[in-house]
């Protein structure tokens, strides 16, 4: 059962159920077997440094601890941002309406990488004025948390080419400007691990990747 | 950081840098006593310990549930809690062992999770630093249209390594910012292939965006392999993407 949640837009609110896309939904899957020689179902365990035991799917435990090495449990952890001030912990956006009164463009948009992408479908309809103004380009930026805690994703709301209304969870990227004495600032993204093929016209085929 | 090698409109190629611009976690953790806490990885359980284990020990659910209330058969108290570093994966049978060769197959479902087929597991080298360039495939979508085409879920910037390929960026970014739309990339000799960054990982679609200000520029290299389109409904699987 997809979850609502509440916007408002020019103190008209609408509710929406939020469905998650990927690309299990569009394309389908593709799951690795892995069989011994013998034909015989393999899983992926953990060895440890002594080359003997063996921990299996589920046998290791993330902790903190402090710099004399002592145990911290999570409800002893402060958040604080990179200049060591106390970070405020947000509330779900499903308590409370999301408030749709920063516009953004185009170009902030492409400063972010997508993480997770949901159709908005409304409960009744959605505001003239939001649609209007999505269909004009316009962008909506806004904060997203979906269960609260430390910050909010930066998220935008658009309408694509059949009209559909689209929410977009995103990560911002350090998007900077390079001259000739300087070279671009280096940070720390990953690009995933994972594969089919096609090939004959023009058009992109996104179900070969 | 890897290296691309990337030709222009005019098909001159140069190999250049492309870096990742994701910012990093900007929230730390203090202990009570205001230190920066670390997170460490725990030993929580062993083959030994697990449920498979205890069922092969004790016989039936039942039995291992009493076992359970008359002591402590899934811990040991010697090992479990201990951090744990240099650890590696390893593929074991179900008995448990340890296993050395092993042969993959991919099995292929469509979005109703119905099997299509299953295949010898390949995995693609990379191709984004061959000999073969990155090429201009010459499908140039307006920004405002790629945005509500492509979902974009990860970006590298490209940087020049020396003043001829400054030069050399900074043409194509100046291009690509006065068509205010984005330039298709395409690997392999017909020019038409994703772009793959390590051997197996991911394919990516690649679009490129060029932004100049005064004498400085921005090329950003938009990788996607997903479009932004309803989903087929009816799915129930729940496994890693095709």
């Amino acid at each position: 059962m997809a979850r609502t949640l509440s916007f408002s837009l020019n103190n008209t609110q609408f509710d929406a159920q939020i469905i998650k896309v990927d690309r299990t939904h569009l394309y389908g899957t593709v799951s690795i077997q892995t069989d011994d020689m013998d034909g015989k179902r393999c899983s992926v365990a953990t060895l440890a440094v002594d080359g003997k035991t063996l921990i299996p799917k589920g046998g290791i435990a993330l902790g903190y601890i402090n710099p004399d090495g002592e145990w911290v449990s999570r409800d002893q952890l402060k958040p604080v941002d990179l200049s060591g001030e106390p970070v405020e912990e947000v509330e779900s956006s499903f308590d409370a309406p999301i408030v749709l009164d920063t516009k953004s463009n185009v170009d902030e948009y492409l400063n972010h990488s997508v993480r997770l992408v949901y159709r908005l479908k409304p409960d009744n309809e959605f505001p003239g004025d939001l649609l209007s103004e999505l269909n004009s380009g316009t962008l909506y930026k806004f904060g997203f948390s979906y269960r609260g805690g430390v910050g909010y994703d930066p998220a935008f709301v658009m309408s694509d080419e059949e009209d559909n209304i689209w929410m977009m969870i995103t990560r911002e990227n350090a998007v900077e400007t390079v001259g000739l004495e300087q070279a671009a600032v280096c940070y720390g993204e990953n690009l995933d691990n994972d594969s089919e093929n096609e090939d004959n016209d023009d058009s992109i085929d996104f179900s070969m990747l | 950081m890897p290296n691309i090698n990337l030709s222009d409109k005019r098909n001159r190629d140069a190999v250049v840098k492309a870096e990742s611009i994701g910012i990093d976690e900007p929230v730390r953790y203090l202990g009570p006593k205001g230190g920066q806490t670390y997170t460490r990885r725990v030993l929580k359980c062993t083959t030994e310990h697990d449920y498979e284990t205890l069922l092969e020990a004790h016989g039936d659910a039942e039995s291992i549930s009493q076992a359970l209330i008359a002591g402590d058969p899934e811990v040991d108290l010697e090992r479990f809690g201990q951090f744990l570093w240099n650890t590696s994966k390893v593929y074991i049978n179900p008995d448990e062992e340890l296993v050395f060769r092993v042969q993959q197959t991919e099995v292929v479902r469509d979005t109703k999770g119905k099997l299509i087929t299953k295949r010898n597991r390949e995995s693609e080298e990379p191709n984004v630093d061959s000999d073969v360039p990155l090429r201009w495939t010459g499908k140039l979508i307006p920004k405002s249209q790629a945005i509500r085409q492509f979902v974009f879920t990860a970006k590298l910037q490209v940087v020049h390594i020396n003043g001829l390929t400054y030069d050399f960026l900074y043409a194509m970014a100046e291009e690509l910012a006065n068509a205010n739309s984005l330039m298709l990339l395409g690997a392999g000799e017909d020019g038409k292939q994703p772009l793959i960054f390590r051997r197996g990982s991911i394919p990516y679609r690649a679009f490129l965006e060029g932004r100049i200000v005064d004498k400085r520029y921005v090329l950003l290299l938009h990788l996607s392999n997903m479009e932004l389109k309803r989903r087929v409904e009816n799915r129930k699987s729940n496994q890693s993407p095709v």
